[in-house]
């Protein structure tokens, strides 16, 4: 299970983020949200990034303290207690959706299942994809 | 990789006295000058007699600018002001500039949509207050509390979008840009700021005070997170402000159609401007409305931070000569000034001039107003092709028109006389053309002819920043609407308005301060307003409170008006035209006397506890606590 977007319904209006970022550190900062929007084609078009929990996790690879692992849900997660904020998995992530905050890494982790950034979107922007399809 | 950041908690951000939540607690004062930057302490009483928003910008304006100085002094504050729900999860919030304006010489409150002022308040400070001049081009980057006065001569010059692509394309797609065209370099007295991405603080010509003072643009990167003080109670309001905005027509119908879904009412009436004000339905609406729009432009939905209206529209001009272009749509007051003022039917061509003004940073509403003058004056001879520099102007001839915007861009020939508005342009050219120069305490009349409204008229005589439809819309009440006290007498009677006008100025005072969206209003209820504000903040009022504020703000604007030269006698009176009778619409033959708009004004003055001259009784004065609040807590130096 991961997010997807569609770029023809995001409207830019970033309540993604600030649902996300909410969640995680009850404050209100777009950039704290674990998905990012790039805009594109002279504003034309909004992207949302997410985090597809890949197949082939960077983020896991370069873990060198185990922190990045993947649970039983396949959902990529980042142990706290483990994680050093050495950065090393933002840096490689293939989407640029890992965020480090007051020394620690956080990556999207579908809120255990419900996202609250697919309930808050105005749009239906973003969707939850299951994994029958890859391979 | 994305930028670290590490959350400040808010008593970090004021020298360690807890703010009141939702606010930052502090203002930023920036010295252009003197290239220095410090922090200032916002007292916690301020927050609950002034709230922020507009409150606190009128406060911080009236400490800051020594009495009487002009608007492009570099004395002029520069005042980016945030409200306690800007940057949060409450919907449709949007940014402020406020400071003296060039065009009106009074008060100035522009607001703007997009993200620039978010990201202000991410900085850390509820207000950035930017004053002094810089002996050469300069743009600042704001990284939270640090700033860097940056060297702008090779952005001089340019363009907005020009400025705004070049600017990220330095410091990365994380800063949010606000910045000028060619017009407010050259002073042009309706020139905007270019808010990040292309909203406009457009009204009052603030963008000819970033040019007074050498600034070109700022850029503004925030790393702080805003906290409620109650977090559960403040997400249920967000929940309850949505679906007052799912439950409404009027907010869905903008989220369909942008603000142009206002105009088949608007034509209906006869409130839209067409050539000049000279009439005010559109001769064929179908080809400029909302589905139309939709048919031959439109291309998505576009929001603004944190709103779930969705009113933008991008657009691609797929036909004509100006195919290819990606912009905008453009929203009702454009479609008034630059379509029906201007006689332009063709909304390719309108979205193209919408955009070159865009470009030059030029505010449509004026350019609307001073192009239809400047046409008129054609027509009549008072102009003619040897005082334009070889354009021949006439309504609905598009190349002459946008040949004339780029003079007064760059203050070319006419452009020259044209550019410091259509009141100043009249006094100039004389020859009886201040009858047909269509603005209101010098401000350009927006896309709601007053003729049809007595409210309108009234609120357009005492409007705060001049003749605005943004202070109050008794429109609204007026054609069937009720207000809290019951039904409302229709536009053409007089009764009822100075109340009206009066209850309305001060709900949208209080509103500003918290930097609302009026979209926004279309659909939350004031009670909704005051939960978010109170779940953000802890500040509990009722709606009586709220309108207190309200009437407190707009006392403390008329009395800084009054301070810096604005007369009831000199000001507040309506141009001929609007003394004509009004040739089409629903209310077909309404016109001012000149005895009604005594008569307005003095029930007008009545109501809000002032003298007949406009000025504050001192029972007003003393129940609002004006006195206290006029002693200065933001020093000038």
């Amino acid at each position: 299970m991961h997010l997807l977007s569609d770029a023809s319904l995001c409207t830019d209006c970033r309540i993604c983020q600030l649902t996300c970022g909410f969640a995680k550190t009850m404050s209100f900062n777009p950039s704290f949200g674990l998905l990012r929007i790039e805009v594109k084609k002279e504003g034309l078009v909004a992207e949302p990034i997410t985090c597809r929990q890949c197949v082939n996790p960077l983020c896991l690879r370069v873990c060198l303290p185990g922190a990045v692992h993947r649970d039983e849900d396949n959902i990529v997660r980042i142990d706290p207690e483990k994680c050093t904020g050495c950065g090393a998995c933002a840096k490689v992530c293939a989407y640029d959706v890992i965020v480090i905050r007051d020394r620690t890494a956080y990556k999207c982790d579908l809120c255990g299942g419900a996202p609250k950034c697919v309930t808050a979107c105005p749009t239906r922007a973003l969707q939850i994809v299951t994994e029958a399809n890859r391979p | 990789m994305r930028d670290g950041m590490s959350y400040k908690g808010i008593a970090d951000c004021n020298g360690g006295e807890p703010a009141m939540k939702g606010n930052m607690g502090q203002i930023l004062r920036i010295d252009l000058g003197l290239k220095t930057a410090r922090q200032e302490p916002i007292p916690k009483d301020l927050y609950s007699s002034l709230i922020g928003g507009k409150g606190l910008g009128i406060k911080i304006l009236m400490d800051l600018l020594p009495p009487g100085t002009d608007a492009l002094d570099p004395a002029n504050p520069l005042i980016f002001v945030t409200g306690p729900l800007t940057g949060t999860l409450a919907p449709s919030m949007r940014g402020c500039l406020v400071a003296k304006a060039p065009l009106t010489g009074m008060f100035d409150d522009s607001y703007f949509g997009g993200h620039l002022n978010q990201e202000i308040k991410y900085t850390g400070h509820d207000a950035v207050v930017i004053t002094g001049k810089a002996p050469l081009p300069t743009y600042l980057i704001i990284t939270d509390d640090k700033v860097e006065f940056r060297e702008a001569a090779g952005l001089w010059g340019r363009d907005t979008y020009e400025t705004c692509d070049a600017i990220k394309a330095e410091l990365g797609e994380s800063y949010r840009v606000a910045c000028i065209g060619p017009a407010g370099e050259n002073l042009v007295k309706f020139a905007l700021v270019d808010c990040e991405p292309h909203r406009h603080a457009g009204r009052g010509g603030l963008g000819a005070v970033f040019g007074a003072k050498n600034l070109k643009a700022v850029a503004v990167k925030g790393t702080n997170g805003v906290v409620v003080e109650d977090p559960a109670g403040f997400l249920a309001a967000v929940d309850k402000a949505n679906a007052e905005l799912m439950a409404s027509t009027a907010t869905q119908d903008l989220a369909e159609y942008s603000s142009v879904s206002l105009f088949p009412f608007a034509n209906e009436f006869g409130f839209f401007p067409v050539r000049n004000f000279s009439d005010g339905t559109a001769a064929k609406p179908e080809a400029i409305d909302g589905k139309a729009h939709t048919a031959r432009l439109w291309m998505r939905h576009w929001a603004c931070a944190g709103c779930p209206i969705h009113c933008g529209k991008m657009s691609y001009i797929r036909r004509g000569p100006y195919a290819g272009t990606i912009c905008d749509n453009v929203e009702y007051e454009t479609v008034g000034l630059i379509g029906g003022n201007l006689d332009i039917s063709s909304l390719e061509t309108m979205s193209f001039i919408n955009q070159t003004c865009d470009k030059l940073g030029l505010d449509t509403i004026s350019t609307g107003g001073v192009v239809g003058f400047a046409i008129e004056a054609f027509i009549k001879g008072i102009l003619d092709r040897d005082t334009t520099g070889g354009i021949k102007l006439s309504f609905g001839e598009p190349k002459g028109i946008i040949q004339l915007i780029r003079k007064i861009a760059f203050r070319e020939g006419i452009g020259d006389i044209l550019a410091d508005g259509v009141a100043a342009a009249a006094a100039k050219l004389g020859r009886d053309t201040e009858e047909f120069a269509c603005q209101i305490q010098g401000l350009e009349t927006p896309a709601w002819g007053p003729r049809g409204s007595a409210g309108m008229g009234l609120a357009y005589l005492t409007g705060d920043r001049g003749g605005c439809h943004q202070r109050a819309f008794p429109i609204g009440f007026e054609t069937g609407g009720s207000w809290p006290k019951g039904e409302m007498a229709d536009g053409r009677r007089t009764e009822g308005k100075g109340e009206l006008v009066a209850w309305e100025q001060n709900l949208l005072a209080a509103l500003y301060s918290l930097t609302i969206c009026e979209f926004g209003r279309s659909g939350i209820s004031t009670e909704t307003y005051l939960e978010l504000l109170a779940a953000a903040t802890g500040l509990s009022l009722d709606e009586r409170g709220f309108l207190l504020v309200g009437e407190r703000i707009w006392n403390l604007i008329r009395l800084f008006n009054l301070r810096e030269g604005w007369s009831q006698e000199k000001s507040a009176r309506l141009p001929a035209r609007f003394k004509d009778p009004l040739p089409s619409g629903l209310m077909k033959g309404h016109k001012f006397t000149d005895e009604e708009v005594v008569e307005l004004i003095g029930q007008y003055n009545i109501a809000r506890g002032w003298d007949k001259t406009g000025r504050p009784e001192q029972a007003t004065m003393e129940y609002l606590g004006l006195q206290e609040l006029q002693k200065p807590v933001f020093p000038r130096e």
